[in-house]
């Protein structure tokens, strides 16, 4: 699940919360790569939007790391 | 045939990501983002690896497990962001292949996809090989499947039990090209006041117990192909409600007022005579020329000649794949395997073949059919009957098939009443089904 980043929320949130983002990036740059490597630019267009948003999660849970 | 998978996972990116990796591996995909959906995809068909993320909006992916009669289901792999040892410990106590943290790595993702894609393929195709025979008898019926496969006309397999009858209609799911899947509905194993809702599904209140919408087989067969096994056991008014639905194609579930299409091909089974079944009333005329554009009469092994030998030797080759041994079938065996007369037909070799290769010590398999076949007279849908030298075995799987039946198919009454945990039955038809046993698929 994920939820408002960062920014004062515990620990164990913040990081499942990071894990999420970075794990959508993954996942979403191999099916990037594989479809413009078959040549399918216009479908790998709308997966890139995906992975703007998971790297802009990411941008924005760095940002506000967890209080300790 | 393709594989299914079912995600369920909240974040969309992710889940749409995985999707569209799945689709060129070859699966055919079910995106749930609560548990709520996957519960209602889960009881609309089988999924051959689910993917389940533990913490949903709507609880905790590990319940879906408990919950689930996960024995209707491939294998599962859990995906979390939030690992812990109570999460993992459960994991590994329960029915679960992989326990992957997130991030996961892409390509070990993929491998596993690939991995259980194989395994489907290899154990689709080995269930296949069991249709090959020297036999006139087995290459007539091998050339007929081969010509109708693609065709849309409707099969009636007749044949007595253990001959293969589901392995026919799969084989000829396959050969048709359809691209939804194949799904198999035994008549004669589900109580007659239930059957219309497995048939035909039921909305939520529409009798006492209907907790839910349930989806029934027709319509989980969308495109595909649905086996209708011991078609002469379906009470008669439901064999003129299933003809209606056969000509107009569409159904109505119990307690709904939709019409809702339902494009599928239909191969019906019976291991009685169709004509004589038609005599006594036990099946519509109607609708048996309704259900027999084609119909293929599967020969019982005595009457396939050396197809016999042909079997056992398959059978130990699979053995020797699995075991990772170079076991044979002893010559000296040869001529009793071709003396006798299989009453439970192929089924009844694979279990001898089995039961020997598993004892013997030495390289040699020697074959013996059972001395005491097991007699199926004078039994009712509440008692059954056994004979000296039956295997413990063979009365175990009697008990357990006659009891789910007479439960409905319920596993927690059918526990609760053999005095078995639920995990006993659940694993005894795992066992029962991977040792290629049809009517645990049921």
């Amino acid at each position: 699940m994920s939820g408002e980043p960062g920014g004062g929320a515990p620990p164990e949130r913040w990081l499942h919360d990071l894990r999420n983002a970075i794990n959508g990036a993954c996942v979403t740059a191999m099916v990037v790569r594989s479809l413009i490597e078959g040549d399918r630019a216009q479908e790998a267009l709308k997966f890139l939007d995906d992975l703007d948003a998971s790297c802009e999660r990411c941008r924005q849970l760095i940002e506000r790391p967890p209080a300790r | 045939m393709q594989p299914s998978l079912l995600i369920m996972d909240d974040d969309g990116a992710f889940a749409r990501a995985v999707k569209a990796i799945a689709e060129e591996v070859g699966y055919r995909v079910f995106v749930a983002p609560t548990m709520d959906a996957a519960r209602r995809l889960l009881d609309g068909g089988r999924m051959d690896l689910l993917l389940l993320d533990l913490n949903l909006p709507d609880g905790c992916g590990l319940d879906l497990i408990d919950e689930v009669d996960m024995s209707q289901h491939g294998q599962i792999a859990l995906v979390t962001g939030n690992p812990t040892i109570e999460t993992a410990a459960r994991a590994v106590a329960g029915p679960v292949i992989e326990y992957l943290v997130k991030p996961v790595d892409p390509f070990q993702l993929r491998k596993l996809m690939e991995r259980i894609r194989a395994a489907y393929r290899e154990r689709d195709e080995s269930a296949t090989e069991e249709l090959v025979g020297r036999s006139l008898a087995m290459r007539r019926v091998v050339e007929t499947m081969l010509r109708i496969a693609p065709s849309e006309a409707s099969v009636l397999l007749v044949g007595e039990s253990g001959t293969g009858k589901e392995l026919v209609a799969r084989a000829l799911h396959r050969g048709s090209g359809a691209s939804g899947p194949f799904v198999a509905l035994n008549c004669g194993a589900v109580p007659p006041e239930l059957l219309a809702s497995q048939l035909f599904g039921h909305e939520r209140g529409s009798f006492t117990g209907a907790h839910a919408r349930h989806i029934g087989v027709f319509e989980q067969a969308s495109h595909g192909t649905l086996l209708l096994d011991e078609i002469t056991e379906m009470p008669s008014h439901l064999q003129v409600y299933l003809l209606r639905v056969l000509e107009g194609g569409t159904i109505t579930r119990v307690g709904g007022n939709e019409s809702i299409a339902t494009p599928v091909r239909i191969i019906a089974a019976t291991n009685r005579d169709p004509l004589r079944a038609i005599a006594d009333g036990s099946l519509r005329e109607d609708l048996f020329y309704r259900l027999a554009d084609v119909p293929i009469s599967l020969p019982p092994l005595r009457e396939r000649d050396d197809d016999v030998l042909l079997l056992a030797h398959l059978f130990i080759e699979r053995l020797n794949r699995n075991y990772g041994r170079r076991k044979r079938l002893a010559p000296e065996c040869e001529l009793a395997l071709l003396q006798h007369s299989w009453p439970g037909n192929v089924r009844e070799l694979r279990s001898a073949v089995q039961r020997a290769y598993l004892l013997e010590t030495g390289d040699a398999i020697h074959v013996q059919p059972y001395r005491n076949p097991v007699p199926a007279t004078s039994e009712t849908a509440t008692t059954i009957l056994f004979t000296v030298g039956t295997t413990l075995a063979e009365i175990e799987r009697r008990v357990l098939l006659k009891t789910l039946a007479h439960y409905g198919n319920d596993k927690t009454a059918t526990a609760h009443a053999l005095g078995v945990s639920v995990r006993t039955v659940h694993n005894q038809l795992t066992r029962m089904r991977e040792s290629g046993d049809e009517d645990a698929a049921a």
